[in-house]
């Protein structure tokens, strides 16, 4: 008897007698294959593009063309030297590198001190403050770009990281600020009332007990942050668009046809760009999409 | 005394915030909707011409042909969209081996760059190395037509793409709802009678019926909002080639900062906010019904 067909048994004998074994197995058999069968091919599907970007980063130029699809019977890892140093993707990387990590730590700073304002103390006009941060996520990003071409310009900050930094952190508050005032509104109040009974100021209350608790949450914010800030287009298209300050997907944009045809390094250029995103995203996968599933059950 | 000081306090870790969020987001949007009244190249002297601008893009054929383009990506989205991500989630709800490595890996698109993507369709479709070579290597090169080759076609690989993208977060969303519903609820339904189907069609989809406005709702906001694979397709070059493959943010984009008539573009973006205003307000009130 297979396992199945004996777990059943234990808690209906009867109904097992009934059914004829090879049927009931074959039953089983089709469902099995009509959930598992789709699922799969959906992973094929949202794997095999990536797999042929990685596979083709690493051929020659004349094996590209001869064997597009399977993976390279050589590994060329310098195409990837190739576009480091020659397609300065190097240089790109790092500014991506510094748009991320400055504008997530940016947002999250900002943005929890006012959800944590927003969760724990009562002043006139709260409700209001949030429902203010709250609905500044219907404006899209088209409609404010042209006004804020001319704010940055107007500041003298066009062209430089701090302009798109600090359009970064503003487009970010409606989600982040909602975000971190849910976490803090679900952490008890005993610890932080104990503190402020033994004399702790309100920026220590904060930042050395609400912020730390907060981390759990913090964390899978910051990665769809740093994701969103990784792949962003738009604004780092108008507002530093100049060869010292381009981002990946800029330099993407206007690094590609300089070498004519030298596709593996395109692709390799590409994976540059994307690889970091999939580690990031596959490392922390589990925590995040968690997260997702009860933000969209709340939303 | 102590609530004065906290209420100070408050203010102050708000601060911050409030002042980067008001000048760079809510002052911009208020000044964006000024600018579309006016013609203004960007230098020089600026003219207050009221609601010309808006009325210009109204009356502008050219401007239904785009509109229509979005519309058309976002029906694809309610409809293949949806019912892929409905689907799909069933699925993942059924699944009981191997659960998180399926969601994760299908979720995997999600968080791809657009422009990366953009540029795999783009070699994936060329004839000397995509996949029409490697139909006419399989013997199957009847099937490979030229038909990438013309932009109108284009816009349905990018729509299909665009499907394959989005439609994991739609999965997610339901598929979290699917987990929210009691197993006595659907096991109620089967005594009573009821086969899968039927399970399916009168208990599961009325209780998913919020989460599906949600979805529906941030679908249509993204079809208004498109931007990346449209431009990457055609790029900002003039002359009438790329009129096939305009939407709303390329043509507001191309406007704006290459034929600098920055009044033109605001009045689109005018346009383009009133579109997503309008999206918004419908979630809101199913959400608003659903609470009550």
């Amino acid at each position: 008897m297979s396992s199945e067909a004996s777990r059943y048994a234990g808690l209906a004998p009867v109904a097992v007698a009934a059914v004829p074994r090879r049927r009931w197995n074959l039953w089983h058999r089709v469902n099995r294959v009509a959930v598992y069968g789709p699922l799969i091919f959906l992973t094929v599907l949202a794997v095999v593009p990536v797999i042929w970007m990685l596979f083709s980063s690493l051929k020659s130029l004349s094996e590209f063309y001869t064997n597009p699809w399977l993976w390279p019977r050589a590994w060329h890892w310098e195409n990837y030297t190739r576009v480091w140093m020659g397609a300065s993707f190097g240089l790109y990387f790092t500014n991506s590198m510094i748009m991320v990590t400055s504008s997530v730590s940016g947002m999250i700073i900002i943005g929890s001190l006012a959800g944590y304002a927003l969760a724990r103390y009562q002043f006139v006009g709260r409700d209001s403050v949030l429902y203010y941060f709250i609905s500044g996520q219907i404006i899209p990003g088209q409609v404010v770009l042209i006004p804020l071409f001319i704010i940055v310009r107007f500041l003298g900050l066009l062209n430089t990281r701090q302009g798109l930094f600090l359009i970064y952190l503003a487009a970010a508050m409606p989600f982040v600020v909602f975000m971190m005032q849910g976490y803090f509104k679900s952490i008890s109040r005993e610890i932080e009332e104990a503190a402020r009974m033994d004399g702790a100021s309100e920026l220590r209350i904060f930042w050395q007990i609400m912020f730390p608790l907060a981390r759990p949450g913090i964390g899978s914010l910051a990665v769809f942050q740093s994701l969103w800030i990784w792949n962003e287009f738009l604004f780092a298209l108008v507002f530093a668009n100049k060869p010292h300050l381009r981002t990946l997907p800029i330099g993407i944009v206007s690094t590609i046809g300089q070498y004519f045809t030298d596709y593996p390094a395109y692709f390799a250029g590409l994976s540059v760009a994307m690889l970091p995103s999939i580690i990031l995203y596959l490392i922390t996968a589990k925590y995040m999409l968690r997260s997702t599933i009860t933000g969209a059950v709340k939303g | 005394m102590l609530a004065r000081r906290l209420r100070l306090w408050a203010w102050a870790f708000l601060t911050p915030a409030l002042l980067v969020y008001t000048v760079f987001w809510v002052f911009a949007l208020g000044a964006g909707l000024g600018l579309g009244t006016t013609k203004w190249t960007g230098y020089g002297t600026m003219r207050y011409v009221g609601l010309h601008n808006v009325l210009a893009v109204l009356q502008d054929p050219q401007f239904y042909a785009i509109l229509g383009r979005n519309l058309q990506y976002g029906l694809f989205h309610v409809t293949i969209g949806l019912g892929l991500s409905l689907g799909t989630a069933i699925l993942m709800d059924r699944c009981t081996r191997g659960r998180l490595f399926f969601r994760t890996t299908i979720y995997l698109p999600m968080v791809l760059s657009w422009i990366v993507v953009t540029f795999l369709i783009r070699w994936g479709l060329n004839p000397s190395f995509g996949i029409p070579k490697l139909l006419e290597s399989l013997g199957l090169g009847f099937l490979k037509p030229n038909w990438f080759l013309d932009l109108r076609s284009q816009f349905y690989v990018i729509v299909v793409v665009a499907l394959w993208k989005h439609y994991p977060f739609g999965m997610l969303a339901i598929y979290a709802g699917l987990q929210n519903i009691s197993l006595e609820l659907k096991e109620a339904a089967y005594i009573d009678g009821a086969d899968e189907l039927r399970c399916v069609w009168y208990v599961v989809l009325p209780l998913l019926k919020p989460i599906m406005a949600v979805v529906i709702s941030l679908s249509l906001m993204d079809a208004f909002r498109v931007f990346e694979p449209f431009y990457v397709m055609v790029g900002t070059k003039s002359g009438t080639g790329y009129l096939d493959l305009d939407v709303l943010s390329t043509t507001l984009y191309r406007r704006a900062f290459v034929h600098l008539t920055l009044g033109d573009a605001s009045a689109l973006g005018i346009v383009l906010f009133v579109l997503t205003l309008s999206v918004s307000v419908f979630y809101l009130r199913t959400l608003g019904r659903t609470e009550e």
